[in-house]
């Protein structure tokens, strides 16, 4: 099923989460999950774990989704969803469904990085047919900006305050995305709702491949960022900019940065516009600063040179 | 004797901190999120740290490693978390490890509502984990206040027992703000009645003993004792062993160290207009002892003869209260009837007992005096679950 990525033809289809759900404005969750949806036209059956996206979308007697979704708990939407696309399997092969269709899990990074993440493991390594997203806005966003393993360093939140002791968090981001790449699944990516291009192929592109695919998608928070709530383009498009966010891939073991900016930008123009990020312009915190920046600088530097070892040879 | 307007939350943190708590794992949760928070900016005030784990079960264990460390620990969450405290739980238990874990109820079953307070863990917290063969020690505070007072006991129950206690809150009394008063010394902690226990180290030779002992010290590592701590049963010298017999000493000693010291907490209760033998009984706890309160007092200027009673040590469940023959009415934010089984149990055949459910309500004072009113009268009362039955 061809989906032209033009937007003159997105905007005449279905979008698949409707407007009218409860997240807050300027939510970078929902702006994933509608491009996710629209790039697509297969029949798609989702699962969430407990979370921003599963609170808001669902409240009271609405719902926001167009398709059929199943909420269970924090720890187990892969496991859930794995549980489905087997039973949808075997249908199949009985005969009783002819549908193509295709089966995604959405999840925030508390329920992907965190308690989710033994049972993402699993599905992944068990093969199931199955997109697993991560909308990542770095802290637990639903229960009020408590850290997560994919905050990133220095960020202030709510258990681990900036103050006078601790300057915020003391541990960089785990970095999933290859972890899930060492899983040896066919597919596993990286996107930015800020290229919406490039997210949507790569969606288009998971859900053409059989077997486990993983999508880490970064989604800005205006409430845990502590910025403007009409930044959460810019923001996310200042964190590939910055490389803070690099847009890759990984198809069957083999790298590539699809999105290479122009100017590689000091990591301070994502931080500056952050409130979490406030005190680490303080001047006795310049060292962690630089901290941060020789991190992401050393993590670009490694994925171009693994993107150079792939390349074809002349 | 410092007075502020803020919520349980608050009063847990301080009164965790009194009874020497330096050691917290959480995991956010709605309503123990708030929890979680005072006390990663508390704790290292006062040289304590504060983990957060990837989930609860993470949680609870690094609460165990805080207290085989030598810290007193403690952990909170609300019901969908506690379910996740199932194997941690067992291990603290089985390895007689002191810690307090804080549960603030929320209606369910599942995540339920986050923001409607739920008695639903009552048999929970009697079984937190499987295989039985032990007695667990659980306390439910009705203010924050009090909840900031059995925190102060938990921890001094915990270490004399050398066993987790659970305290079983609500998301009413986790959430709500009121009037609390905290202790600034030690002279203002012994007015207010909390009783602390130091932290020892047992130094051996006996680490599991098979005996209903209390006081015995935790076995706390890196003390060159050479005793294990892992989840097979244990032998005294504190070695693996895979022995019935043995076992029967190990499970005799987790049942009975509770069962035969009792009397260290089983002056936690209320009674309220119960010294004239009332007709009516009505058994509650938490949250919902507050409306029952009310409503007892109003019923009694109505010429109604009922009384109060307030639990607050739920388990091991205290049979003694239900000794006299008269009718009984448990009030429960639940429409399962859960602690109305534990009344019956103990009020045996010759009393009437009753039930009255709420589910992530509370019930109101008119509903409480009308049904004392039929109870009393004998008339017959609703047949529906969820309103009122005959248990």
């Amino acid at each position: 099923m061809a989906t032209p990525l033009s937007l003159k033809e997105l905007s005449k289809k279905e979008v698949r989460i409707t407007g009218g759900h409860r997240m807050c404005s300027g939510c970078g969750a929902p702006i994933v999950v509608k491009m996710a949806l629209l790039a697509t036209d297969y029949p798609i059956v989702a699962s969430n774990a407990t979370g921003c996206l599963e609170v808001s979308t669902c409240i009271s007697e609405y719902t926001a989704w167009k398709i059929p979704w199943i909420h269970n708990a924090f720890e187990n939407a892969a496991a859930t969803l794995s549980g489905v696309e087997t039973m949808y399997r075997s249908l199949k092969k009985q005969g009783k469904i002819d549908k193509d269709i295709k089966f995604i899990a959405f999840g925030g990074d508390g329920g992907t990085y965190d308690i989710g993440f033994q049972s993402l493991s699993g599905a992944m390594e068990r093969g199931h047919d199955m997109l697993y997203i991560c909308y990542d806005n770095g802290a637990y966003m639903n229960t009020g900006i408590q850290r997560s393993s994919a905050t990133p360093f220095g960020a202030d939140t709510t258990t681990c305050p900036a103050g006078s002791v601790v300057p915020g968090k003391l541990q960089q981001r785990k970095d999933l995305t290859k972890i899930m790449a060492a899983h040896g699944i066919p597919y596993v990516a990286q996107a930015s709702p800020s290229h919406w291009s490039d997210l949507m192929k790569k969606v288009k592109k998971a859900l053409d491949i059989k077997g486990p695919k993983f999508m880490n998608i970064i989604a800005p928070c205006n409430r845990g960022w502590r910025s403007r709530t009409d930044d959460a383009i810019l923001l996310s498009r200042l964190a590939v900019e910055t490389c803070y966010w690099p847009l890759f891939e990984i198809e069957d073991g083999v790298t590539r940065v699809t999105v290479k900016p122009r100017e590689h930008k000091p990591l301070v123009d994502f931080l500056k516009p952050q409130g979490r990020f406030k005190h680490l312009f303080a001047p006795e915190n310049e060292h962690l600063l630089k901290q941060a920046q020789d991190y992401v600088d050393a993590y670009w530097e490694r994925l171009l040179k693994e993107e150079a070892f792939f390349a074809p040879k002349e | 004797m410092k007075r502020y307007l803020e919520t349980g939350n608050f009063a847990i943190t301080e009164g965790a901190i009194l009874a020497g708590c330096r050691f917290f794992a959480g995991y956010p949760i709605t309503p123990a999120t708030e929890l979680a928070e005072a006390m990663s900016f508390r704790l290292p005030q006062v040289g304590g740290m504060y983990i957060q784990g990837e989930d609860e079960c993470a949680a609870l264990h690094l609460c165990i490693g805080g207290a085989l460390g030598g810290y007193k620990a403690m952990t909170a969450t609300s019901g969908p978390g506690f379910i996740l405290y199932a194997d941690p739980y067992g291990w603290a238990i089985g390895c007689e490890i002191p810690l307090v874990v804080l549960n603030s109820g929320r209606v369910g079953p599942v995540s339920g509502i986050t923001g409607a307070p739920g008695q639903g863990e009552f048999y929970l917290t009697r079984y937190p984990t499987q295989g039985g063969n032990f007695e667990t020690i659980v306390l439910a505070p009705n203010s924050a206040q009090e909840a900031m007072s059995v925190i102060v006991e938990s921890f001094y129950l915990a270490e004399r027992f050398r066993t987790p206690v659970t305290v079983l809150a609500d998301q009413l009394i986790t959430d709500g703000f009121e009037d609390i008063s905290v202790p600034e010394n030690e002279g203002e902690m012994k007015e207010m009645g909390f009783r602390t226990w130091p932290r020892k180290i047992n130094k051996g030779p006996v680490f599991y003993p098979s005996t209903d002992e209390i006081d015995i010290p935790p076995v706390v590592l890196g003390h060159n004792t050479g005793a294990l701590c892992s989840d097979w049963t244990p032998t005294e010298e504190g070695y693996d062993i895979e022995e019935v017999a043995a076992h029967h000493k190990h499970a005799y000693r987790l049942i009975y160290k509770v069962r035969n010291h009792k009397e260290l907490f089983n002056n936690l209760y209320e009674k309220n207009f119960m010294d004239d033998d009332p007709e009516l009984v009505v058994v509650s706890y938490g949250t919902p002892s507050r409306v029952v309160n009310t409503a007892v007092k109003k019923a009694r200027q109505n010429g109604l003869k009922v009384g109060a009673l307030r639990l607050i040590n739920l388990w091991p469940f205290p049979d003694e209260h239900f000794k006299k023959k008269t009718k009984y009415l448990s009030v429960e934010l639940n429409w399962d009837g859960q602690l109305v089984r534990e009344v019956q149990r103990a009020a045996g055949k010759d009393s009437e007992v009753h039930f009255m459910g709420s589910c992530g309500d509370l019930p109101t004072v008119a509903d409480l005096i009308e049904t004392f009113e039929k109870i009393l009268k004998g008339q017959p009362l609703k047949r529906r679950g969820w309103e009122l039955e005959e248990w």
